[in-house]
């Protein structure tokens, strides 16, 4: 089991990475030129992400950087970061294209407050601004977000490990479920269920943490 | 703690799995490693417990004798044999010079042990000849004599079978006598097992002819699409079989396009079974015999399986010894089909019913016991609406299938044979004959009045009369129409080009590593 975890893990550390970079990125360069070419883009491309289920994009990505360009290995944990990438992307690409929509909006919305007209008119660049003011300040609402996303990064593992053929907990429990074992499948979601609790415990910490307003609350 | 301290806490979290060891399974380098791709994992490796992938003990673990291609039996662990004139006694000189892996010398006591083990549970007592064992009679280190009480039918297939006529090492079982480690007198000895990989290198001590590679791997990859993708891109070199890793014929037929060698030879019978003690509609002969006219096995055979199957007309295909007569398989003929509903009184247009009930029917599949049985479970609901029959279908999941079909929850429900070298008595007696529990397979026909009499004559024959008693099995099958012979389905292995001179396994339990070799370069 201490094994199935630390593949799991493995799978949900570095797909939760990806669509944190990813999902950043994303919003970051839409929130640039807002409505132009590269923010037009940045939507139609979350918007495909966003709705593509994640077999059939492991599927295609198996096809395409596994079998036709040899990149990465198309099953397995043993080769490194190489086998690490397919997965984690195949995993993280759904949760990091609804995340990119929220920085995206989130900075739009960021740099209608007063703070930036003011930096703006200071002289500041835009690019400046965004980085510096307007992405922490969209932290807390990204944060809370990221955690439900992660959660179905969880869910999404029963799909992710078996089309890897990585020997986690997901594709554990999916054999538990296909195999009627009903002790495999409760220790599976009892598994789940402990990691979401630990998870939003960790995010309200961890939103608490960057939010000055909900920090100071307890002061009062 | 301050932001800046949790930001760095967090990101260096999110690297740990870049760690390298943090989360790895040892997977040898290719090499001297031939790879096959099994869909579920190899599970436990006790010879007579019927768990387990059957391939991955067929590697450890021999018989006295093998079923060869065609059915041809070779000598084994049994060197030579002799059976009596009246098929009561088996006298056998054991082949010399054989160990097991672990050292332990293979001779007539380690046989004496091994019959110990499973002969008196009563365990498989679904197998002639130790149903009918009465002693082991040791006439030296390695001479023996089995005694039956009455004579065996298919004795020698049976010495055959994977399960469980095959020898394990005395010196591997736990002090309390249960199965401990993997350890028998074959070609491969296990290195490591996990539910990802099972890990086999050469015995240097084999007593036949040594394979032609060091190390061989059963890699489970549970998702076909992956096992296809690993296949063509060189990550794996041998898949497919009936039961280690099915490839349907549309991926057959994207191997082959892709430049993959694929082998394709005589599989099993894929059959329909009825149960008209759930819906009594089917007890009518005439409704069945609509139902089997009623879809176009041509056209299920050319569409879905590529032209890969064969329609079939009985029970099992023209390779299986006591196979019998071959019955034409019923044409598609939906208005000989409607004028038998006709005549059994379901009449009417669109959905026919008579005394008031509509003639629906309930149709069990599973894709995870039969691919692409759900898309043909489709067809025939199709095409038995033509003629009036409401099909519907319920799509389970393979637990549930192995549920239901035991406890009889179906109308119709596809079933397979058990392939060589069970065939024909061991695919009869489980699906026939009903006092035998056939355990998660289910009953195919019950009737202890007409068809157990005739199973009891089949299985009681001579070797001169079985023929006959058989024969009268299968003409009562096909006289009141008890199943429907559907297709005789093809087994599908393919092999990628690191590896050459693959030939198909003399039975689907087989792994077949023979002849295989890594290709210089």
């Amino acid at each position: 089991m201490a094994r199935r975890l630390s593949v799991t893990a493995t799978l949900l550390g570095g797909a939760a990475i990806f669509a944190c970079l990813f999902s950043l990125a994303m919003g970051f360069l839409g929130a640039l030129r807002p409505h132009g070419v590269v923010d037009g883009l940045t939507r139609i491309g979350a918007l495909i992400g966003a709705s593509t289920p994640q077999f059939f994009l492991g599927a295609m990505l198996i096809y395409g950087f596994a079998l036709k360009l040899g990149w990465f290995p198309t099953f397995g944990d043993n080769q490194g970061p190489r086998s690490y990438i397919l997965p984690w992307i195949t995993l993280g690409m759904l949760p990091g294209c609804v995340l990119s929509r929220l920085v995206r909006v989130g900075l739009e919305e960021e740099m209608t407050r007063p703070f930036a007209l003011t930096a703006r008119a200071k002289g500041l660049r835009r690019n400046a601004i965004l980085f510096r003011d307007a992405l922490p300040n969209v932290a807390p609402a990204w944060l809370t977000a990221f955690g439900a996303q992660f959660t179905a990064m969880t869910v999404g593992s029963v799909v992710v490990e078996p089309l890897f053929a990585w020997p986690g907990v997901g594709a554990m429990f999916l054999q538990g479920v296909q195999f009627r074992d009903f002790m495999v499948v409760q220790a599976g979601l009892l598994i789940f269920i402990s990691f979401f609790i630990l998870l939003n415990l960790a995010v309200d910490i961890a939103v608490m943490l960057f939010d000055p307003k909900l920090r100071r609350q307890g002061d009062r | 703690m301050k932001r800046r301290n949790l930001l760095q806490g967090m990101a260096a979290a999110g690297l740990l799995p870049l760690v390298p060891g943090f989360a790895t399974r040892a997977l040898a380098a290719p090499g001297d490693t031939v790879r096959f791709a099994i869909a579920k994992p190899a599970g436990d490796m006790n010879p007579h417990a019927y768990k387990g992938l059957w391939g991955a003990q067929d590697l450890i673990y021999e018989p006295l004798v093998k079923y060869g291609p065609g059915g041809e039996i070779q000598p084994c662990l049994a060197a030579s044999w002799s059976l009596s004139d009246d098929g009561k006694t088996l006298a056998l000189e054991l082949q010399p010079g054989v160990t097991f892996q672990d050292g332990t010398p293979w001779n007539a006591e380690a046989m004496k042990w091994n019959l110990d083990r499973w002969v008196p549970t009563g365990d498989h007592d679904w197998i002639n000849h130790v149903r009918l064992f009465d002693h082991l009679e040791i006439k030296g280190d390695h001479s023996v004599v089995m005694h039956f009480k009455e004579a065996p039918l298919s004795l020698f297939f049976e010495l055959s079978y994977t399960q469980p006529t095959r020898y394990l090492s005395p010196a591997s079982v736990a002090a309390d006598g249960s199965f401990d480690k993997a350890i028998g007198t074959g070609p491969w000895k296990l290195t490591s097992a996990s539910d990802s990989l099972s890990a086999f290198e050469r015995y240097e001590g084999y007593w036949g002819t040594a394979p032609g590679f060091d190390k061989l791997e059963l890699v489970v990859l549970p998702d076909s699409r992956g096992r296809m993708a690993a296949l063509r891109a060189g990550d794996i070199d041998v898949t497919g079989g009936d039961f280690m890793a099915p490839i349907t014929a549309n991926e057959a037929t994207t191997l082959k396009d892709a430049g993959i060698a694929v082998a394709v030879h005589s599989g099993i019978a894929m059959l329909l079974g009825f149960n008209p003690d759930r819906n009594p509609a089917l007890a009518d002969k005439r409704v069945r015999n609509a139902i089997s006219q009623g879809f176009d096995r041509v056209a299920i055979a050319q569409v879905l399986y590529s032209g890969l199957a064969e329609p079939a007309g009985s029970m099992f295909p023209p390779s299986v010894p006591l196979s019998g007569n071959q019955f034409a398989p019923d044409a598609h003929d939906p208005d000989a089909a409607r004028a038998l509903l006709d005549a059994a009184g379901w009449t009417g247009d669109g959905i026919r019913s008579k005394d008031g009930a509509a003639l629906k029917v309930e149709f069990v599949v599973s894709n995870d016991q039969i691919a692409g049985s759900r898309s043909m479970a489709e067809v025939m609901q199709a095409q038995l609406a033509e003629i009036g029959v409401e099909l519907t279908i319920r799509s389970v999941d393979h637990a549930s299938r192995h549920s239901d079909i035991p406890a009889r929850q179906y109308d119709m429900a596809l079933f397979l044979t058990f392939g060589a070298p069970y065939e024909p008595f061991g695919t009869m007696m489980g699906y026939l004959y009903s006092p035998y529990d056939n355990g998660v397979d289910g009953k195919m026909v019950i009737d202890a009045a007409n068809l157990d009499p005739l199973m009891e004559a089949a299985t009681a024959a001579s070797e001169a009369t079985v023929q006959a008693q058989v024969q009268a099995v299968y003409d009562w099958i096909h006289a009141e129409t008890a199943l429907a012979p559907l297709l005789y389905t093809p087994s599908i292995w393919a092999h990628g080009p690191r590896v050459e001179g693959f030939t198909p396994p003399a039975t689907e339990y087989d792994t077949p590593y023979d002849g295989l070799i890594i290709k210089a370069g």
